[in-house]
């Protein structure tokens, strides 16, 4: 685990690093998924990747129906759940981050899917509930900073 | 009050209008740079009002499965029950167990991280002979894939792909409580309100 360390101080110039990634998990049963994140982490922790943060997000119901064929008849109808959880890694080098990609899909339990992305702060605000308050006050400084000043 | 006798518009009303009360006010020409003073000044109370709000602590979504669900917590005094005494025969029992899970868990990840290291050592190995072999090749390999990210991955299923499936024809649709938060002031806090309906594609989902 310390070769990463041993061999990086001949290597020059330095290898580029990935901005800051989100490895996105979504899965129908959370119990495997909690678990597959803990494992996600400690293979992180091992190759001596920096794991920033581990966080969950709602998750999603769907309602699927299904049709009888040849119309838009409901058959059947239920419901599923899709759990999500998230881990940031940060300062991924390129070189170790194949080998992390490849090693996580190998292990990837049954029903779930790994989505690798850049954090972007979309991601970061889809996790607090937005404010209703604030949002109208945002509009009625978007209405004041507007072309037309209305007078009350 | 005024009353109006007259509906032509174009005419001021002032001038056909039956006044009930005090006579119309003329409009005042107010100066344009008060006006501006006056705008400026809503403005900055409306920023100022906004960093106050942004600068509370935002809250956190609720997450469904991590709530404990609200029967466990009303029938908690139906459903307590005091400890069972654990012998301490029992108990020993209990630790050698736990004791021989964690010697084969350790096991099992001491391999894991083996097999890791035996792929970095390898990948290592070849970027050395490469940088040798030459500088420019060595350089273009350490790159960073664009085309890489971002990418998804499925794990395996439980049984292989059915043979001349014909797939049925559905809908996909989300139901996910969307969440806003109500009061301030008096901290009472409405998460999940409504409840928000959307039509998905099949494509769009997993």
């Amino acid at each position: 685990m310390s070769i990463n360390l041993f061999f990086r101080q001949t290597g020059k110039p330095k290898i580029p690093q990935y901005n800051t990634l989100n490895i996105q998990l979504k899965g129908y049963d959370f119990a495997v998924l909690e678990n597959y994140q803990k494992l996600v982490h400690k293979i992180a922790e091992g190759m001596d990747v920096e794991v920033e943060d581990g966080w969950a997000v709602p998750p999603q119901h769907l309602k699927v129906q299904r049709f009888k064929p040849e119309s838009t008849i409901v058959d059947t109808e239920y419901t599923m759940t899709v759990y999500e959880r998230n881990v940031q890694v940060i300062h991924l080098p390129s070189t170790v981050g194949s080998i992390l990609f490849e090693v996580l899909q190998t292990a990837l339990p049954e029903g779930v899917s790994m989505t690798v992305h850049e954090h972007k702060e979309e991601h970061e605000e889809t996790r607090y509930i937005p404010d209703a308050e604030l949002l109208e006050l945002k509009s009625q400084l978007e209405e004041l900073r507007g072309p037309n000043v209305k007078k009350k | 009050m005024i009353g109006c006798l007259d509906v032509d518009v174009g005419f001021r009303c002032a001038d056909r209008c039956l006044l009930f009360a005090e006579p119309l006010k003329k409009k005042k020409r107010i100066d344009p740079a008060i006006l501006k003073q006056r705008e400026e000044r809503k403005k900055k109370r409306l920023e100022k009002q906004i960093r106050r709000l942004e600068r509370n602590a935002k809250q956190l979504k609720p997450i469904d499965e991590l709530e404990v669900p609200l029967e466990l917590v009303d029938g908690k005094k139906e459903r307590m029950r005091e400890a069972a005494v654990i012998t301490p025969a029992v108990e020993e029992e209990r630790a050698l167990l736990t004791k021989d899970w964690t010697r084969y868990k350790r096991k099992q990840h001491l391999k894991d991280m083996q097999m890791i290291d035996r792929l970095m050592f390898a990948q290592q190995k070849a970027l050395d002979e490469l940088r040798q072999e030459s500088e420019e090749l060595y350089q273009a390999a350490i790159q960073i894939n664009p085309t890489l990210l971002p990418f998804t991955v499925r794990g395996p299923v439980k049984t292989p792909p059915i043979k001349g499936y014909d797939s049925p024809d559905g809908e996909y649709t989300d139901v996910s409580k969307k969440c806003v938060v109500n009061n301030h002031w008096t901290g009472v806090v409405n998460p999940c309100l409504q409840v928000y309906e959307s039509n998905c594609t099949e494509e769009q989902n997993m």
